[in-house]
């Protein structure tokens, strides 16, 4: 088993024992199911409300696709956070605890304990975005309306990049970074920078147009242009920000 | 040719210069003890060694089949060395012994056998969270042998011990010197006359004094006088420092050490002196100066 295999076995040992392969899908889960629940008791919740008498609500009743992008966005939102949370001390906790002396003291490759990092991050994140992403669906299809499951599919792999950039950016900064306030800060911020020049002037090819082409795919069954551009784009930042991690990391004293 | 060969290593921390060129070689199958005061450049200079911090300048020598990554032939105990605390003993072993490219079968053999030896066998399956000072430190010793280190570089390996846990692992160090070349630091110069073969006095960054004990022994000590009175003998400072021969007087209060160049030609002058003088004397020892004594001077100096 090479060393990839090791560390990265550890890592799942690690985040189960700590119980985030618990937390963090059940996050995910309840995070999805709250958009068709909050929407299939919306009229009960507002009859129950004390109004003047005479007030008329209409409120559109939304479709299941929406539904779904509502809890898409709500993933965008505290999802990315709490993911970013859960790993901000990936690299730089083993080093201020210590532990990395032990570990970097052998013949152990940067490159690999980087990837493995990543690996467990990423392992944990897309199966909490699946199980969270497929209870969704089952509850709007239940509860308000259908959803083509083949678009849930499409637009949930698709989101998954944009988990798989922001994990590899959170990684590196770790990497880079003593303090996890600071990777969680700057690895927020980035990716929310990133989303915001993206729409202001309509960089098509840009990384930061994922989350709104999983929202499309949900919606319409088909992304804008520029979705193999930017796809292409976001695989080989995330390749950049892991080859940068290894780097900085293989630069940086151990202690 | 020798198993370390170190030459001009330096370590400057921005305008801090921690090592200042320092050159020194290793003998395969030695216990060599690096000494120094607190802030010396000891745990830099092992660190370096372990290829945990890279050196600003100069050169590390390894004599090992393969030079690439000389870390697979380096077992390293840091000060406080710090674990997985949700691992169990065994399974930190496997894992730091894994990452040493063991095979597993060979692992699992090896892991038990270390365990063993520092005495964790008992507790091989609880978790390391719950572990005394001295279980981690016999832990640390277990994690840097496990993959058959030619050089085991031991940073302080005692210093944070009671005295119990100190003897078990001096006695454990003096186990593992049969089969492996150890460089640990001490700032405990009785432990460093125990079990070293070699010593290297560390101040300020640079290394002072290099050698074998018995050679260092005869190069450096000298003869001496330890006075002990009933009153403060300190208003006889200055008859002893007039006697011929004597180099320095030194000590306070009812204590004093007259370092002596010449044993055979001083000593009746110092008995003299004392009845001369009429002065209360409770003992008079002559002997040799320790290793203590000729750390303290070349800190001090």
């Amino acid at each position: 088993m090479s060393q990839l295999a090791i560390i990265y076995r550890k890592e799942l040992l690690e985040t189960w024992r700590n119980r985030k392969w618990i937390w963090i899908p059940l996050v995910f889960i309840l995070m999805g199911v709250m958009q068709p629940i909050s929407t299939y008791f919306m009229p009960q919740i507002l009859k129950m409300s004390t109004m003047p008498a005479g007030t008329v609500i209409q409120i559109p009743t939304p479709s299941g696709a929406e539904t779904v992008v509502k809890a898409l966005s709500q993933y965008n939102l505290i999802g990315l956070l709490v993911l970013v949370l859960a790993f901000m001390g990936s690299v730089s906790g083993e080093r201020q605890h210590g532990v990395l002396q032990l570990v970097m003291v052998k013949p152990v490759s940067f490159t690999m304990y980087v990837l493995a990092k990543w690996l467990s991050a990423v392992s944990v994140s897309l199966v909490s975005l699946l199980l969270g992403y497929v209870a969704t669906w089952y509850y709007t299809e239940q509860l308000v309306g259908r959803v083509p499951f083949l678009r849930i599919l499409s637009s949930g792999a698709v989101y998954a990049l944009w988990i798989l950039l922001v994990l590899a950016l959170t990684i590196m900064l770790s990497s880079l970074f003593d303090s996890a306030m600071a990777t969680a800060f700057i690895a927020l911020a980035g990716a929310a920078l990133l989303s915001v020049f993206t729409s202001l002037f309509h960089i098509q090819w840009s990384p930061g147009n994922i989350p709104s082409m999983a929202e499309q795919l949900v919606l319409a069954g088909k992304a804008d242009s520029g979705f193999v551009a930017s796809m292409l784009i976001t695989v080989a930042l995330v390749g950049v920000f892991l080859a940068l991690a290894a780097w900085v990391f293989q630069r940086r004293d151990v202690v | 040719m020798a198993l370390l060969e170190v030459t001009n290593l330096a370590k400057s921390y921005g305008s801090v210069e921690a090592v200042k060129g320092i050159s020194f070689h290793i003998e395969s199958g030695r216990c060599v003890s690096l000494l120094g005061p607190n802030g010396a450049g000891k745990t830099t200079v092992l660190k370096m060694l372990a290829r945990l911090t890279s050196p600003t300048s100069g050169q590390i020598k390894f004599d090992v089949p393969h030079p690439q990554d000389v870390r697979s032939y380096i077992g390293y105990l840091p000060q406080q060395p710090a674990f997985h605390e949700w691992m169990t003993a065994n399974e930190f072993l496997e894992y730091i012994g894994r990452l040493s490219n063991i095979q597993r079968s060979e692992v699992l053999t090896r892991r038990d056998k270390v365990l063993e030896m520092v005495g964790l066998k008992d507790v091989a399956r609880r978790k390391i969270g719950g572990f005394s000072g001295g279980m981690r430190q016999r832990l640390g010793i277990a994690q840097a042998l496990i993959h058959r280190p030619r050089l085991l570089i031991m940073d302080e390996p005692v210093s944070a011990l009671d005295p119990v846990g100190r003897r078990e692992v001096l006695e454990l160090m003096g186990e593992i010197r049969q089969e492996t070349t150890i460089l640990y630091s001490t700032h405990v110069l009785h432990d460093a006359e125990e079990i070293s073969d070699d010593i290297l006095i560390l101040v300020q960054g640079q290394i002072v004094v290099d050698g074998d004990l018995p050679g260092v022994r005869m190069q450096f000590q000298q003869p001496m006088v330890k006075i002990q009175g009933e009153v403060t003998l300190e208003p006889w400072h200055s008859v002893w420092a007039r006697i011929p021969g004597i180099q320095l007087v030194t000590g306070s209060g009812a204590w004093v050490e007259l370092t002596v160049e010449d044993l055979a030609g001083a000593r009746n002058a110092i008995l003299q002196s004392l009845t001369e003088q009429n002065i209360p004397v409770r003992s008079v020892e002559f002997g040799l100066t320790s290793l203590e004594d000729l750390f303290m001077k070349v800190v001090k100096s």
